[in-house]
């Protein structure tokens, strides 16, 4: 396929007389900075999960029902998987083959999405599960004790497992709307005919 | 990072800064996000390095690591910068005329690939870089007769993008 040299030269040359080498200097402040960020994050959510298997805890001891203990043993079992799962997952870093071909790049990437989609889904499972066990608690465990708001006990029972909660389906929603962005973004006629790039191109398909 | 990657690493920033630096410019609008998305790529570069074991050519490898970065950095946000019109160009350095131009030209041709659908944008950046049809089919992992039509359709729309006339 012929093409007019001379275009691509002029642009080339508008092209390259551009573009300031990028300070590479900043590196190494810029990754203890990722790591920091990085170890927060993962205190963090270690405390909260185990703030919320700690409430669990102490409702299983004080609770007399059979039934409520197996419920709260298997809610707590699932929190710590779901917890070691994204330790794990963690671990591996974001997963993304950096160095590999445009087509595998944007098929990971897009998988990657889809698995975070599905994690938020097993964590909000998760959280209503911990609440299906945890509300009818809370509403005995006022009967019973004779509870104020402002007690230790309430505030040990009831509002840090609340806040925790909270706090998980607030961070979960964030990573929903990014998962889901990303993945409407992925999904571009543009970038998708990008990872097919093989295949004959259609009209505005290139 | 050993010694020979970390000496490596700095050959690669002086022999493709200014290229990455240019890339990062058509996947970043905002000028103010550039510098980011440059460190980002060389931050991937840095940590892709020890693990690249010249399966490829090695500028096949940095264009991919720099591109793959650019795709997620772009996907992650959605904003198209404008063309910048006659006198918006913020690079006054002393050579007056001349390098004013040269800098306003060069502002267009980078919004103008920025707004090419993602195959084209990158197709025309590696050739923009001189890389061969054959290097930038291993960057992309498509054939070199696909890149010699995403490559003439780039043209017709740049010159569209840009305002320029059919020869």
């Amino acid at each position: 396929m012929s093409e007019p040299r001379d275009e691509w030269e002029r642009w080339q040359e508008d092209w390259q007389g551009g573009g300031v080498t990028p300070d590479a200097r900043q590196l190494p402040a810029r990754l203890r900075r990722e790591r920091r960020r990085m170890l927060l994050a993962v205190a963090a959510e270690a405390a909260l999960a185990l703030a919320a298997c700690a409430g669990i805890a102490a409702a299983l001891v004080h609770t007399p029902r059979g039934f409520d203990r197996r419920w709260g043993i298997a809610v707590l079992l699932m929190l710590a998987a779901s917890w070691a799962i994204a330790t794990w997952q963690r671990r591996r870093g974001d997963g993304l083959p950096l160095a590999a071909a445009t087509d595998g790049f944007v098929a990971v990437a897009r998988r990657r999405c889809r698995r975070q989609l599905r994690a938020v889904r097993l964590a909000w499972l998760l959280a209503a599960l911990e609440l299906a066990f945890l509300v009818p608690w809370w509403i005995d465990g006022y009967r019973v004790h004779g509870l104020h708001p402002g007690s230790p006990l309430t505030w040990f029972a009831w509002w840090v497992p609340a806040a925790a909660i909270a706090g998980l389906l607030a961070g979960t929603l964030g990573v929903w709307r990014r998962a889901r962005a990303e993945l409407e973004q992925l999904d571009r006629p543009e970038v998708v005919s990008s990872a097919a790039g093989r295949a004959t191109p259609g009209p505005g398909r290139l | 990072m050993a010694e020979e990657d970390s000496q490596r690493f700095e050959r690669i920033v002086r022999e493709h800064g200014g290229a990455l630096a240019r890339l990062a410019a058509a996947y970043a609008p905002e000028r103010a996000d550039r510098d980011d998305l440059s460190q980002e790529i060389l931050l991937a570069i840095w940590r892709a390095l020890p693990r690249f074991r010249g399966e490829s050519s090695e500028r096949t490898f940095v264009f991919r690591v720099a591109h793959n970065r650019g795709i997620t950095y772009r996907s992650r946000r959605r904003s198209h910068a404008p063309l910048p019109e006659e006198g918006e160009v913020a690079d006054a350095a002393p050579d007056p005329v001349a390098r004013l131009e040269r800098a306003r030209r060069h502002e267009r041709l980078v919004a103008a690939v920025g707004r090419l659908p993602e195959p084209q944008r990158l197709a025309v950046l590696l050739h923009l870089e001189g890389l061969s049809h054959r290097e930038i089919a291993a960057v992309q992992g498509i054939t070199e007769e696909n890149v010699a039509v995403r490559l003439a359709r780039a043209r017709k729309a740049l010159r569209q993008l840009l305002g320029e006339a059919e020869p």
